[in-house]
Parts: structure tokens; C-alpha cells; sequence
């Protein structure tokens, strides 16, 4: 009948009106913006205050699309410097809006998107979005360090090396510096690569840049053996900001290649609370265990493994970590297997690295042979792949290869693992021994 | 009656499951929140770059000094005043460039460089910047300051050092640590033999708009205007004054007038592959550019920026995107949609003119006018004229007792866009030139207004080098005075109001255009639901009874 | 039901197809500590509480929270000298999170002695597990002192840490520390006060301190909106059109939100005693006389100084309240009295056959009085009254007050924009704006009433128990009246007191 349904149909507009009107105007509520700081503590943070100043403007004139894309990028970086992944999600609120306020001709926006896949391990997606923002503006120089970074973790070098020249002819300063310092490195050319990162050192301004470049400095010199040197660059970088986590990986790194377990242990300690991820935790187990506390180590692994599990829970993928999990938990099978699917995805150095362990941990040592050299050969100065190697070769029986592996690990960087490194030494003395 | 109810329950299962399905999707569409597995590989990308910041450059004639000719560039924005501990060095790995081009050819004739050096002797324990009173440049209390080179090369040769580690003047950090400002200013003021002057230090911004105005470009409009949103801020300031001949074509002003001036940071290229030799190398790297204010306002879209920035001057010619900016340029249309003034006919001929090769008869331009082209240098071979964006200036204009901040449309030949001087107000001047008012010859009545900021919150000095002392005390907490050296009959300060670091009006007044919108959305809607209800309501008590007897109702008494 | 299996079969595959509950993850971030410590401030001592919600690591990774480690980390001192905490109320509780990992939530109830009857200065520090990031909130708020030179907000952003607020252009606060100073509450001046902002400020900044009660987001910034256009400088036509909407939706609005005799006028016309007409009459009734009100008040304002104008509102809520609780105690009393003899009339009859002839008669009424139109409302009336010995409603009067009760507390916003616009000399605008505020309130209370009186035809002999309630339900509605007249009444004094 019609009646009724009109009556419904009144009652429920009249109905849906006045609650529109109350949940419109009266439930929703947008907090006030947060009061400022009293005092500022820090010495003066340039990203921050162009976060502050992006916010403030973005409320008022919320159609800047330039404005949003750029806010999400700044997230993006701060999330960086903080290693506080709650950023991710606002980063990509800021930038899907501002593709939502124009969705062509907007490609600061993809680079920002591709930062954010980048930041999120989604390589290919990140190379992607760098690719479509050149499209758009061939000059910018920030889509060439997206497409860069996403190149170097897939495993395609001469593409990366190619995007970072690009990036040093548009725009010298110290992102361009310090990936060219990175690619350098990865070329195995130390003493370039430690000119280029003291450049973007001179370059640097923000007290998080400061203590990056101070970090990459501190291990390069870790590379090549040289501890004071090390020590030096982390102590310089920690003064400029206390906060940055990967300058006390390195302190903590110094410290146990110096004999100082437990002041290593205490840094590594801050840092797995801090920033408790997977290898974070791995790091701090292994100290923990050459400190000769097990049973604390022990559950250091179990939180490593936990953080491994939310990360997959959250949808990120990164079989690499979980291959090293079950490396360091004695599941050769999960390693093996874990580490094939993420050399599938991308062939890069680390990734063959622990493939050959894995294999090499299944006892399946001839399969890890190949891959075993193919890291070392991507990373001719990486003093833990040629420890690696010399382990396979060594049960392969290729003596000799082992003890050239082994000689190499001695000029690298001795110090290269406070368990493996002493190993490594006396077992190149008994190899030395019998011939 | 039966029907009713098993009708209802039919609708029911149905609408819960999709709202099932619809919660199911939004919780979904929550997204991954990935926890960053964080690799120390992962490098800065937006990393702050202040010596690729570029805000400002000037060119006009000595007022008090005939036959010299001074040349101004400002870097870094928004330069807080408390921006302790680091403040405000300039970057020592770039070199700061003001080219002159005196024969048209969009290359560089002149190039006066500085490069800087730290002198901190902090030792990296400490940051404070100062220990105590600094009273003078080499005051031991003074823990860091910078001291620079200055080289020049003319006519392609060599780079010849002018003079080296002269000092910079350091940022104000406040009347406690810095008693007497002045002096330091002083201090950093410097005269070479030949007569140059030169000045590298802090100093106030000598920028006046409200930069709400380019809001425009987002959705905004021009009703929130009058605050000059650079005022209390400070910038880095380069100034040199160089005689006339040093300059121009041949040396000779009086036949060759027209100089073409640009600023440029550059660093050195760094090669990673392809050479046997790889790292750093002799050749430049230009990191940013300027030469007419606002071009990257008015003319250049946000994806030509980045170009903009990395080519010379030579080369605008050949970016046909560029060249379809000027002669099609934005701004015009925007303001026509909003107020209705009608955009001037495309190509815009006239801003050619203006911004790419000067207002001169000899370019086929439609402003009759030979005001400041190269063109008009006597010495200068036509046919390697190249159009190009650069500040142009006729040395030979004489100099105006009483300048007025609209430049050329006000008549006042001196001014912008024939050169720059600290205060003509070139956002007003740009937008009435956008409007077409140098070739109408007329200012256009509905932007007479402008921007509302007409001048300077600080006086400018009236000898080299003319900006004012830098502003000091926080910017939201009342700003501290700079005004410069010595009295001076330049316009008084027009200080207007406040406004904090953010590029937004006071919120107490906010009302974007989507608020206002919305509000009237839901007005209506709300509004017309409600007349709707009462409407229907006071139409059935008129119905006839028996269209709504329902069976239920009629029950035998 | 093929149609329905269809929507469930695709239900399922649905929700099915998701990918697993990313929505499980912490919103601030697996390795999160989010910290909130909110302290209210009494002239005898402070109570704080102290809320940290952990995630799904630290929650793995350290000892579970306790409110003796929240007592530890936050610090309180009065002039220099720490307050020394007891608990006395704590709770962790475990919950679910990403990754098959918990999350956990500590809850602690603090208080401490502190002589804050005279003025004194108070620093605050939380320092829970400083070494991990999350949220850091500080929230002071005073109750019978004041806070002087507080940076902190009264209220919690995120609701005591349950909901975090994901605007895109707000970072997490890291409010670590504060200092605030307090100073006894005296009786003049406690701190939203229309009068003494509104007659001491002028131009366009009417209001932009106070913030009118309960109404927050759009809604404020729509009334600062409104102040502003009261005060500036362009006032044409069309601003001054969409002002006076503007006015019109603000009251409809906020009449929807809780209070304004709503729940007085559901009952009242739910109980079978109120007709359509009555719901109109009542909206009219409040139209009057809250812009009666809001103007009368505004004048003794501006004209009599050393008003206190939440005083003033706070004893119009109180006699609003009585008013509301007198109109309820009469009716009850005449329900009362009615079905006493009601029920000795028609003793013979069962209930609900008494009911039910109660409803036909009711119709019957209704469709006379279609056929015949308004004027034989009365005669409607009277013959149903004698008929049945019910009356149909509670008289002119008792509509008339609920009218009046509805509309006897001004709203502070409307008072603000007819005190802004006379400070102005734009008083016949502020009076404009005023009557749309009150129309609006009026619309909004008039549709509540016509739908409660439509849902209530619907039901009627429809369920069986609502028959039942019919019987009851006039004595039934009154006594809700008088309660919630009491109510109001009661609250409106604390809050004066």
C-alpha cells in the first residue's frame, strides 16, 4: 500500500535529516590542533618546521594540491629520520588527496608515492611511480633518487647507476652525494665513495642529515677495518642528534669489535627498544649471546620473530628477514625456501648471501657455492660475503678458495662480526697452517 | 496484514548483509599499516638545500654614488630570527653567482662569484654560536662566522680572485649577544680598490607582498590580502656596486646602456660512471636560478620549476613549454573566472616583451617603448640576440627624486620592470603587467589594490648597501625594528600586522570557499527536509478520509 | 528467497575475499608506547589519570605496565615540592592485536594532597617509557581552581587514548612536560563568559574566545564564521541571506542536540494525550520565547553591567526545570484523577477492550476532524472527552509551558551574535539573526514532535504490549516529565552553585 510507505518514507527523511544535522554538526569532532611545544629542546629541525608550516597552510586552503603532495613527501622523510611507521599511513593520505585534488600533471605526488612504496619495501611499485612522475617532468631530480633506490634493490645496477648520474647532473646536493656514494660503494670503491659522502657531509643541514651522513661515514670506515676512524664519525654524529638509531648500531658494533660487550650490549639494547625490528633484535641477540646471556637472547629472537609476524600480518612482505629468522633459529628448510622466493623477486647481493647460507645450513653445499660467490662478487669489499664464501668453499673442500676468501676477509675488515671474525682468523691460521 | 511483516523480514536479511558487505569494505580500505623494516641504506631524499634557495634579485642605479650600478641577490626565506643554534650560514660546497649579460647573446659577459668558508672554531663539542657579547667580527666570543672569495670573470676568461676570506656579517641573534648590530654591519661592508663595494651577510628581507595572493593558483581569491607575510624575516644578502663600465658592453655605458643581470647557485659536477675518473670534476652544476621576481609565480607552472632551475638563460628559447607560459600565461585566466576582468587576447606579446627580451621597438613587440633591451645597445650584433628571461636594467635612465612603487606603469621610468629597486612593489607592477596594463598603458581599476602591501616594515638605507639590518626577536612575538642606516625620506614603514611563519591569514577570519559551500549544502538540504516534513505533514490533515481508512482501523463499535 | 540467498552467498564470498585484518594493527605503530596523563586540579588536592596504551612489542617485549611505574614517571610539583601519589583505582587490561600479538591498555586512577587554595605554580612531567615513540599527551583541566597561563588543553585529543584522530594535518602531540599556575576560582568570572567577552570586545572578534557549549567541529567554526560576519565589514545582501540561514541551521542544530525539553515533549506526546496541532504549538510557543529571552537577556546585559551571564543562564535552566517538573506533577495528577474514574466508568469492560475503543474513538476523532477541518478541533475534544472521559491533552496551558520550558534557556551562541551586532549598532540584524536561530530550533523541535506522534499511530494496536502501556502510559509520561523537570532542574543548580 502507498500510504504507509509514504509515511515510512517521511518519517525516515525527517529522520535521516535531523541526524544528519546532529552527526554533521554536532558528533563528528575535529580535535583542535594540538598546542605547540613550550620550549624547543632540539636544535632547529628544518623538516619539521616545514611540516608545521604545510599543515597550517593546508587548512586553509586545502585545495594545494603542490602543498599536500610536498607534506606527504616531508611524512615520508620523518618517518625516515623517526623510524616511527605511523607516518606511512598519513603520508599516503596527504598524497592520495593531492592526486585527489588533481590526478594528471601531478607528479610530485608519484614521487612521493614512490618514496612511501620504497620506505615500504614495494620496489617495483616504487620504480612505477618514478617512472610515471619523469614523464611528467623529466628534471626532477627527486623521481631519479626514487627510481634509484627502487633500481638498487631490485638488483638492477647499471639502471641505478644511470638514474644517480642523472640525479648528480640536475641537482648536486647531498641526496644525489649520498646515493652516489652508496653506488660508488657498491662498486667497491671505497675512497670515492668516502669523498662523495664528505661532501653531502658539508652539504648537510638538518641535524637527522648530519647524523646520517656521520653514520654512512662510520661505516665506511668500519668497511675497511678502521675502528678509530669508525668510532670517531659515530661519536661525531651522535653529538649532532642523539636520537638517530643507526649511529648506536654502530657504537654498539665498534664497541664488540673492541672487546667492550657490555657497553655494546647496552647500545643495542636502547636501539631494540626503540626501533624493535627484526634485525635490530637479531643484532642484539647475538651480542647478547657472545655476553654469554642465552636464555636472554633466546627471547630476544622470539620478539624478532613476533616483529617479523606483524610486519607479514600488516602486508608487507619481506621474505629476506624472515629467511634470517629461520637461519638464526637452525630451520634451514623455511631458510632455503623463504630466501629463493625473495631472490626470485630481486637478485641483489644480500639476498644471495643468506641463499647461500640457507643452502649451506641444509648442508646442500654445492648448490650454495654459486651463490655464495655471486654475493661476493656483487660486493668485492663486503668482508662478511667472503667469510661466507670461504665457509661453503671449505666444506665443498676447495681449500685453496677458502683460504683466498679468508685472506680477503683479513685486509677487509677483520672485525667484521664480533662471533664470525675470530673464527674467520683462526680458521685462516690452521688453513695456513698446513700448507 | 500477514504479508506485511514476512515483506519487511524479506528486506531486512538482504539490507544487513550488504551493510555486511559495506562495513567489511571499509574496514578493509583501512589499508596496511607496513612497519618499517628500516635499512641503513635508506638516504635523505628532500633534504634542505638553503644554498638552492633563491628568493630575490635587484639591480638598480647608485641614488648617492652616479655612474655606479648596484646588483642585489637574497637567499633563503623565512629566516626565523631565534633560528638558533646553526641559524643561517651560507652553504660552503656551491658557489653564489650574479651574471650580467651586456650583448643580448643570453650568455654570461660578467660573472661575479663568492664561495664561503666556515671559520667555527666550536670543535664540535658545543653548538652555541656565541659565548658571550660579540662587539666585533674578530671578537674572540664570536664561535662560528664565515669569511668568502670573491672572483670575477669578464668576457669568458679566466676567474681572477677580487679578494679573499673577507667577513661575512653573521646572523643577529639579539640585543644581548649583540649590542651594536650596526657596527658588525660595518664591519662586513667593504671597498675594494677600483671602487667596488661589497656587502655579504644577514639582513632584513626587503620583500613586501602577501603571498596569499598566488592562492589563486589553489582555489583561493583574493579577499584575504594586506599582511605582508615576509615581515620580521630575514635573508642572506649578497650586494656589489661596480662602476658602469665594469659592466657594459665595451665598457661604455653611454652607447651600450642595457645590461641583462641573473643569479645562480652552482655546485660541481660529480660524475659516477662513464669516465675512467670518477667524483668530482671542473665543471659547474646550476642548482637554482632567478632574474625577474615572480616568474616562477606568474609565468613558470610547477613542472617547468625543476628545468627552470637546471637550464641557462641561453637555452630558454629552445623549452617551447617555457615560451607557452609566457605568451599563454595562466594568471590572467584565473582572475577572469573569479572577478570577471576580462583576460588580455593571447599570445601575450607584451609579456615577451617584459620578461624575455625587453621593452624595446627593435623585437617586433607590441609595447613601442625602448626602455631596456640589449637590442638597444648600440654595439650589439642583432642577429645573435637570443630572448631569454633575465632583470634588465638601462643604466642611462636617470635616477627619480621621488620613486614610485609601481615602476614603469606609474611612469616612473626607473623602476621595475627596467631593473628593480628595494621599493617598487613588484607583485602589484607583475600582476597589472599580467593584466596587460604596459601595453594598454593603463592600470587595470578592479587590481588597483594589489596585494594591500605597498611597502617595506623596515626603511632602507640610503647608501650601499641599502637593505636594512636584520629583524631580530621572534616573528609572532612583535617584531624588533631594523631599520637602516641613517635617516631617509624613502616612504615611511607600513608595518601591517601580523603574521606567523605559516603562508595562511589569522584563523579567526578563516573561511575557505569549501567551508561556505558545505555549510550552504547542508543548509538547504536541511532546511528543505524540514518544510518538506511540515509541508507533508499539514497536506494529509487535508485528505479525504477514506484514501487512508487502513483495515485496522475500522473496527465495529 | 533465491534474491536473498544471492546477497548472502555474495556476503560470504565477500567478506571471504578480504585479505587479512590489517585493521588489527595499533594505530600509532607496532612499537608504540602512547602515554596520556590528565590532571584535574581541586583546591585540596589533585587527581590525575594516568592512561598508557601499549602495543603489540613492547607490550612482548617489556615487563607488563603497572600504575606503580606510572606513579614513578609522572611528576607533580606545587611550588617546587613533588606530590606524593596514592592509587586508587588500576587496571591492565589485554587485547588483541596484529600479528596474534597483544595489545595492552593500563588505566590508573591517582590522587595526591595539594594545597591549592591559594595561587601556585605547577609543573608537570610524564615520563613513562620515554625511550620508545608514541603519542605523548598533557591534559590539565581545574575544577573550583582556575589555571592561569595553561598551555594544555582541558580535554583529552583522543579520547583518554581509545581513539586516535587520523586528521592528515596534525602530527602526534609530544607534549613531554608543562607548567601552569593556579589561582582560586572566584565567583565573577569563571571562564566562558558571553558578557564579559562579549561586551568587551568589539569588531570582528565577537566570540572568537568563547566557545559556546557542547557544540564542536564545523558547527564552532560555522558560529565563529557567523560572529565574524556580524562584525565585518562587508555585510550585502546575499552575506546577510546566508547569515540569516545560517542562523536557521545553528538553531536547528542545536536544539537537535540533547536537552531542550525534547525528551519532555516525546513523552508528553507519545502519551497518547498530544496531537500534531500540539507538536506545532509547542515549536511556536519556543520560537517566542527564546527569542523573547535571548533578546530580554541581551538587553540587561548591555544595559545593567555586573551581569553575570552564566549566572543568569544557570538560573534560567533552573527555572526551566521547575517549570517543566510543575507542567508534569499537573498532569500526572489529572492522569491520575482520570483514571480513577476512568476506570470506576468503565469497571465492566477489560483493559484491553478499553484500550482499544480508546483508539477507534481516537480515530474516529481524527477523521471527523479531516472531514470537517480545523475548527472543530474543539468540538472534537469535547465529544471525545465525554464519550470516554479522557481528555485529549493537557490544555492550552500545559503546551504553552512546555513551550516555554523548551525555550527558556537561551543559547549562548544566539546571545553572542545579538550582543555582537548591537555592539555594532547592527541591532535590527542581531534581532534577525536571533528569530531565524529561534525558527530554526522551533522547525527542529516541531518534526521531532509530528514524528513521535506518527510512529506512535503506527504502533498503536499493532504490538500487543503497547495496549497495555496505552493504559498506563499518561501517568506514565507525566511521572518521565517530573523526573526529567527535576533533572534539569537539579543539574542547572549544581552548575550554578
Amino acid at each position: 500500500m502507498r500510504s504507509p510507505l509514504r509515511t515510512v518514507a517521511a518519517g525516515s527523511i525527517a529522520a535521516v535529516a535531523l541526524l544528519a544535522a546532529g552527526a554533521v554538526f554536532g558528533l563528528r569532532e575535529t580535535p583542535p590542533p594540538a598546542p605547540a611545544p613550550v620550549a624547543a629542546q632540539a636544535p632547529a629541525d628544518r623538516l619539521a618546521e616545514s611540516i608545521s608550516r604545510a599543515q597550517a597552510r593546508l587548512r586553509e586552503l586545502p585545495r594545494d594540491h603542490e602543498t599536500w603532495a610536498a607534506l606527504g613527501l616531508a611524512y615520508v622523510e620523518r618517518a625516515r629520520v623517526t623510524a616511527d611507521p605511523s607516518l606511512y599511513p598519513k603520508a599516503e593520505g596527504a598524497l592520495r588527496r593531492s592526486l585527489k585534488v588533481r590526478a594528471a600533471d601531478n607528479p610530485v605526488a608519484l614521487v612521493g608515492l614512490g618514496a612511501l612504496a620504497n620506505a615500504r619495501h614495494e620496489f617495483a611499485a616504487a620504480r612505477t611511480f618514478a617512472t610515471d612522475a619523469l614523464r611528467g617532468n623529466p628534471y626532477n631530480a627527486d623521481a631519479y633518487g626514487v627510481l634509484a633506490d627502487a633500481h638498487t634493490q631490485l638488483g638492477d645496477a647499471p639502471a641505478a647507476t644511470a638514474a644517480i648520474q642523472r640525479m648528480l647532473d640536475l641537482r648536486p646536493g647531498l641526496a644525489a652525494y649520498a646515493r652516489a656514494s652508496y653506488d660508488l660503494e657498491q662498486h667497491g670503491r671505497l675512497t670515492e665513495a668516502t669523498g662523495l659522502m664528505r661532501r653531502a657531509l658539508d652539504a648537510a643541514v638538518d641535524p637527522a642529515d648530519v647524523a646520517f651522513c656521520r653514520n654512512q661515514l662510520g661505516d665506511l670506515a668500519w668497511f675497511a677495518g678502521d675502528l678509530e676512524g669508525a668510532a670517531t664519525e659515530y661519536a661525531a654524529g651522535i653529538a649532532a642528534d642523539p636520537s638517530y638509531q643507526p649511529l648506536l648500531r654502530g657504537r654498539a658494533r665498534v664497541a664488540a669489535a673492541s672487546g667492550r660487550i657490555d657497553a655494546a650490549i647496552a647500545d643495542a639494547a636502547t636501539v631494540a627498544t626503540r626501533t624493535p625490528t627484526p634485525d635490530t633484535l637479531m643484532e642484539y641477540a647475538e651480542l647478547l649471546r657472545l655476553g654469554g646471556r642465552a636464555p636472554e637472547a633466546e627471547r630476544q629472537l622470539k620478539l624478532a620473530d613476533a616483529a617479523h609476524k606483524i610486519f607479514v600480518a600488516n602486508g608487507g612482505s619481506d621474505d629476506l628477514t624472515g629467511a634470517q629468522l629461520a637461519l638464526t633459529r637452525g630451520d634451514a628448510a623455511s631458510a632455503v625456501r623463504l630466501a629463493r622466493s625473495e631472490w626470485r623477486r630481486r637478485p641483489f647481493a644480500d639476498v644471495a648471501d643468506v641463499l647461500g647460507r640457507a643452502l649451506h645450513a641444509a648442508g646442500r653445499d654445492a648448490e650454495a657455492l654459486p651463490y655464495a660467490r655471486r654475493a661476493a662478487g656483487l660486493g668485492p669489499r663486503n668482508a662478511s660475503y667472503a667469510y661466507h664464501l670461504a665457509t661453503v668453499s671449505l666444506a665443498v673442500g676447495d681449500d685453496a678458495g677458502a683460504r683466498a676468501a679468508l685472506r680477503r676477509v683479513r685486509e677487509l675488515n677483520p672485525y667484521f662480526s664480533p662471533t664470525d671474525g675470530p673464527t674467520a682468523a683462526r680458521a685462516l691460521s690452521a688453513l695456513e697452517a698446513q700448507r | 496484514m500477514t504479508t506485511q511483516p514476512h515483506r519487511r523480514r524479506r528486506r531486512v536479511v538482504p539490507a544487513l548483509a550488504a551493510t555486511g558487505i559495506v562495513l567489511a569494505g571499509a574496514l578493509a580500505g583501512l589499508g596496511p599499516q607496513v612497519s618499517s623494516a628500516s635499512s641503513h641504506r635508506e638516504a635523505p631524499l628532500i633534504a634542505s638545500d638553503p644554498a638552492a634557495d633563491n628568493t630575490d634579485l635587484y639591480a638598480f642605479v647608485s641614488p648617492e654614488r652616479p655612474g655606479y650600478v648596484n646588483l642585489i641577490a637574497n637567499w633563503i626565506p623565512f629566516e626565523e630570527p631565534d633560528g638558533g643554534p646553526n641559524f643561517y650560514p651560507f652553504a660552503t660546497d656551491a658557489a653564489y653567482n650574479i651574471n650580467v649579460d651586456s650583448d643580448g647573446d643570453a650568455k654570461a659577459d660578467a660573472v661575479f662569484r663568492w664561495t664561503f668558508k666556515n671559520v667555527d672554531r666550536r670543535g664540535g663539542s658545543t653548538f652555541l654560536y656565541n659565548n658571550g657579547p660579540v662587539t666585533s667580527l674578530d671578537d674572540k666570543n664570536l664561535l662560528f662566522k664565515q669569511t668568502y672569495t670573491l672572483s670575477s670573470s669578464f668576457n669568458g676568461g679566466p676567474f681572477q680572485t677580487r679578494i679573499s676570506d673577507a667577513p661575512v656579517a653573521p646572523s643577529r641573534i639579539g640585543a644581548a649577544s649583540m649590542p651594536d648590530y650596526q657596527k658588525l654591519r660595518d664591519q662586513a661592508t667593504v671597498q675594494l680598490k677600483g671602487g667596488w663595494k661589497l656587502f655579504a651577510g644577514q639582513a632584513d628581507d626587503p620583500f613586501f607582498l602577501d603571498l596569499r595572493v598566488f592562492d589563486l593558483l589553489y582555489g583561493g581569491d583574493l579577499s584575504e590580502t594586506g599582511t605582508d607575510t615576509l615581515a620580521g624575516y630575514n635573508v642572506n644578502s649578497l650586494a656589489i656596486q661596480v662602476p658602469f663600465k665594469d659592466v657594459a658592453l665595451r665598457g661604455d655605458a653611454k652607447r651600450n646602456p642595457v645590461i641583462g643581470v641573473w643569479t645562480t647557485t652552482d655546485r660541481p659536477k660529480v660524475r659516477v660512471t662513464g669516465q675512467t675518473e670518477l667524483g668530482p670534476r671542473g665543471d659547474r652544476v646550476q642548482v637554482s636560478r632567478l632574474g625577474n621576481p615572480l616568474v616562477n609565480e606568474v609565468v613558470v607552472p610547477a613542472n617547468l620549476k625543476d628545468a627552470f632551475n637546471s637550464i641557462s638563460p641561453d637555452k630558454d628559447a629552445g623549452i617551447p613549454a617555457v615560451v607557452k607560459r609566457v605568451t599563454d600565461p595562466e594568471l590572467p585566466k584565473l582572475i577572469e573566472s573569479i572577478y570577471g576582468v576580462p583576460a588580455p587576447a593571447t599570445p601575450r606579446n607584451d609579456l615577451v616583451e617584459i620578461f624575455l627580451t625587453g621593452i624595446t621597438t627593435k623585437a617586433g613587440g607590441p609595447i613601442k617603448a625602448d626602455l631596456n633591451s640589449q637590442l638597444n645597445n648600440m654595439d650589439v650584433d642583432a642577429k645573435r640576440f637570443r630572448p631569454s628571461e633575465m632583470l634588465r636594467l638601462n643604466l642611462n635612465v636617470p635616477v627619480t627624486a621621488q620613486p614610485n612603487r609601481l615602476g614603469v606603469l606609474a611612469k616612473d621610468l626607473q623602476g621595475f620592470p627596467n631593473g628593480r629597486r628595494l621599493t617598487d612593489d613588484a607583485v602589484d607592477i607583475a600582476v597589472q603587467a599580467v593584466e596587460g596594463a604596459a601595453q594598454t598603458g593603463k592600470l587595470v581599476d578592479a587590481l588597483a589594490a594589489g596585494d594591500k602591501v605597498d611597502a617595506n616594515d623596515n626603511t632602507f638605507g640610503d647608501v650601499f648597501p641599502y637593505v636594512a639590518l636584520p629583524n631580530q626577536g621572534a616573528v609572532n612575538a612583535g617584531k624588533g625594528t631594523g631599520t637602516a642606516k641613517s635617516g631617509t625620506n624613502a616612504s615611511p614603514a607600513a608595518a601591517v600586522g601580523d603574521s606567523g611563519p605559516a603562508l595562511s591569514p589569522v584563523s579567526a577570519q578563516a573561511s575557505s570557499g569549501t567551508a561556505l559551500s558545505t555549510g550552504i549544502l547542508v543548509a538547504v538540504i536541511g532546511v528543505g527536509s524540514l518544510v518538506t516534513i511540515l509541508a507533508t505533514w499539514w497536506l494529509r490533515r487535508r485528505r479525504t478520509a477514506p484514501a487512508f481508512a487502513r483495515a485496522e482501523d475500522t473496527i465495529p463499535l | 528467497m533465491r534474491r536473498l540467498l544471492l546477497v548472502a552467498a555474495l556476503a560470504v564470498v565477500g567478506f571471504a575475499a578480504l585479505p587479512a585484518g590489517p585493521a588489527s594493527a595499533h594505530p600509532m605503530g607496532n612499537f608504540s608506547v602512547n602515554r596520556y596523563a590528565g590532571l584535574t586540579l581541586h583546591p585540596d588536592r589533585i587527581d590525575a589519570t594516568v592512561v598508557a596504551d601499549i602495543a603489540e612489542l613492547p607490550t612482548l617485549q617489556d615487563p607488563p605496565a603497572s600504575c606503580a611505574e606510572a606513579v614513578s614517571t609522572l611528576t607533580v610539583t606545587v611550588d617546587g615540592a613533588a606530590v606524593s601519589w596514592a592509587v586508587s583505582n588500576s587496571s591492565l587490561v589485554f587485547a588483541a592485536g596484529a600479528g596474534g600479538l597483544k595489545t595492552s591498555r593500563l588505566e590508573c586512577r591517582l590522587s595526591a594532597p595539594a594545597p591549592l587554595d591559594g595561587p601556585a605554580a605547577i609543573a608537570v612531567t610524564n615520563s613513562f617509557r620515554n625511550d620508545r615513540i608514541g603519542w605523548r599527551e598533557l591534559v590539565a583541566a581545574g575544577s573550583g581552581v582556575r589555571l592561569d597561563g595553561s598551555s594544555l588543553p582541558t580535554t583529552s585529543l583522543s579520547d583518554e587514548l581509545r581513539h586516535y584522530p587520523d586528521d592528515l594535518l596534525t602530527s602526534p602531540p609530544d607534549v613531554r612536560s608543562a607548567t601552569l599556575t593556579v589561582a582560586p576560582a572566584s565567583a565573577a568570572a569563571p571562564a566562558p563568559s558571553p558578557s564579559a567577552s562579549a561586551s568587551s570586545s568589539s569588531g570582528g572578534s565577537v566570540g572568537s574566545g568563547v566557545r559556546p557549549l557542547g557544540l564542536t567541529g564545523p558547527l564552532a567554526g560555522a558560529e565563529r564564521w557567523l560572529d565574524d560576519l556580524v562584525g565585518g565589514q562587508r555585510l550585502t545582501p546575499l552575506v546577510g541571506l546566508l547569515a540569516v540561514l545560517l542562523a536557521l541551521v545553528l538553531g536547528t542544530a542545536h536544539a537537535a542536540l540533547p536537552g531542550h525539553g525534547k525528551t519532555v515533549m516525546a513523552a508528553y506526546l507519545a502519551g497518547r494525550q498530544g496531537r500534531p496541532r500540539d507538536a506545532l504549538a509547542v515549536g511556536a510557543t519556543v520560537t517566542i520565547t527564546h527569542t523573547g529571552g535571548v533578546l530580554i537577556l541581551g538587553l540587561l546585559l548591555t544595559t545593567v553591567a555586573g551581569v553575570a551571564g552564566e549566572a543568569v543562564l544557570g538560573w534560567l535552566g533552573v527555572a526551566s526545570g521547575i517549570l517543566v517538573a510543575s507542567i508534569g506533577i499537573g498532569t500526572l495528577v489529572s492522569a491520575i484523577r482520570r483514571r480513577r474514574s476512568t476506570r470506576a466508568a468503565a469497571a465492566p469492560q477489560p483493559a484491553p477492550d478499553h484500550g482499544h475503543a480508546h483508539g477507534d474513538g481516537h480515530t474516529h476523532g481524527h477523521s471527523h476532524d479531516r472531514g470537517h477541518g480545523h475548527g472543530h478541533s474543539h468540538g472534537h475534544g469535547h465529544s471525545h472527552d465525554h464519550g470516554h472521559g479522557h481528555s485529549h491533552g493537557p490544555g492550552k496551558w500545559g503546551i504553552a509551558g512546555l513551550g516555554i520550558a523548551g525555550g527558556l534557556v537561551p543559547s549562548p551562541s544566539a546571545l553572542i551574535v545579538l550582543l555582537g551586532a548591537m555592539a555594532l549598532g547592527r541591532t535590527l540584524f542581531g534581532v534577525l539573526l536571533v528569530i531565524a536561530y529561534g525558527v530554526g530550533m522551533a522547525a527542529t523541535l516541531t518534526a521531532a514532535g509530528l514524528l513521535l506522534i506518527r510512529l506512535r499511530d503506527r504502533l498503536e494496536g499493532r504490538l500487543r504490549f503497547v495496549a497495555r502501556w496505552q493504559a498506563v502510559a499518561p501517568s506514565a509520561t507525566a511521572a518521565l516529565i517530573v523526573v526529567v523537570g527535576l533533572g534539569l532542574a537539579g543539574r542547572a543548580l549544581s552548575a550554578v552553585a
